[in-house]
């Protein structure tokens, strides 16, 4: 030990932060995360220095994380929970771009879904809705056609529409994302996006 | 939490993340923490976009040097890795970069219109059934357009032939746990 330093507290055996830390799979899944959240907070940032924030990010919040107290008794994931470490880092990083102004959404997704079930005042606007995106079904693509027809009239989930597709549910999920943005393009074509 | 209410958080993530919007995002990972199947989907979710955003930067790097080439070495012809079956687009676009001398300027035409012709090419490339079979489709031309499209036909055909033998040959061995090769 380095003469003048204290010595730290062992941890406990049970210590879930550091078991977290030690697991190669939360460590990949913290990764992750942060190389999601500067990809779009640095859109275009080269892959070098991206690896390198990643890296200096994760460790920065193994570190803060040990020094700080993980409340286990609230019953929170310690791997969500570090991972909203990285999210204060990533925020902290970034705060010279701010969040996207848009516009709302063209459509609102909600009502579409069949098992909406909407108040009966607001059955109306959802049948609407429902007949704009049909129409802009025609105009896609047929992989978006196809996936939003499955999952907002017959009803299937993402899980349900992977299994047909034989891909992923998180793939499906992003997929239907990109699509809701494509038939979003067709309806309001003249709503751009502030790029800030 | 049903695969539904997932299926809405998850595509509210997906919102959040494209407007960069931290509040919301700490909002769903609120809810993450105490519900271990919406922070699986949501790891899932990262995963997926990572690999997308990997696709996204390899296809940025390339289309900026492709660009580099054709302004800075204008001679120079950048050849994108094939796949697929050949097309009569991609034997127009061969003849348009490499144009047999002494075609008449109909035959020039016509090769422009093909090059948007993503028309697989017959099994067939017999001169006089592959003439019959483009002239069926396309409109007729002069035959000595037609026996240069057969020749850069069945180059392209070869060349992709021996991309794919070498692709095959170059894929990465998976380890042997016995230790025999």
């Amino acid at each position: 030990m380095t003469p003048g330093t204290t010595p730290t507290t062992a941890a406990p055996p049970d210590d879930p932060v550091r078991a977290a830390l030690g697991d190669p799979r939360t460590l990949d899944e913290l990764r992750l995360g942060a190389r999601v959240l500067l990809c779009r907070a640095r859109p275009g940032a080269p892959g070098t220095l991206l690896a390198q924030l990643v890296e200096e990010i994760v460790s920065r919040a193994a570190e803060t994380a040990l020094s700080a107290r993980f409340d286990a008794t609230r019953g929170t994931s310690v791997s969500a929970w570090l991972f909203g470490i990285i999210r204060n880092i990533v925020k902290k990083e970034t705060c010279d771009r701010p969040p996207r102004v848009t516009f709302p959404a063209a459509v609102d997704w909600a009502k579409v879904l069949p098992d909406a079930a909407p108040p009966p005042d607001e059955q109306v606007e959802a049948q609407v809705e429902a007949q704009r995106v049909r129409a802009a079904l025609a105009q896609l693509g047929s992989r978006d056609k196809e996936l939003l027809e499955m999952h907002y009239f017959d009803g299937l989930n993402a899980p349900e529409i992977g299994a047909r597709l034989n891909v992923s549910a998180a793939t499906v999920r992003v997929w239907l994302h990109r699509a809701r943005r494509a038939a979003e393009q067709i309806l309001a074509p003249s709503r751009g996006e502030d790029e800030s | 939490m049903t695969d539904r209410d997932i299926d809405r958080l998850t595509a509210a993530y997906l919102d959040a993340l494209d407007r960069r919007d931290f509040d919301a995002i700490d909002r769903i990972w609120d809810r993450a923490a105490t519900d271990p199947d919406l922070e699986r989907s949501l790891h899932e979710l990262h995963a997926t976009l990572d690999v997308e955003d990997e696709c996204d930067a390899e296809q940025r790097v390339a289309v900026a040097v492709t660009e580099a080439v054709e302004r800075h070495l204008p001679s120079a012809e950048v050849v994108q890795p094939a796949s697929g079956p050949v097309t009569v687009a991609d034997v127009a676009d061969e003849l348009f970069r490499h144009t047999p001398d002494r075609l008449p300027a109909e035959a020039h035409a016509l090769n422009e219109k093909l090059r948007s012709a993503r028309v697989q090419l017959p099994d067939d490339l017999g001169l006089s059934k592959l003439i019959a079979w483009a002239e069926a489709k396309f409109g007729a031309a002069p035959p000595e357009y037609w026996k240069a499209f057969r020749q850069a036909a069945i180059k392209l055909e070869l060349r992709r032939a021996a991309d794919a033998e070498y692709r095959l040959a170059a894929r990465p061995v998976p380890p042997n746990p016995g230790g025999k090769s």
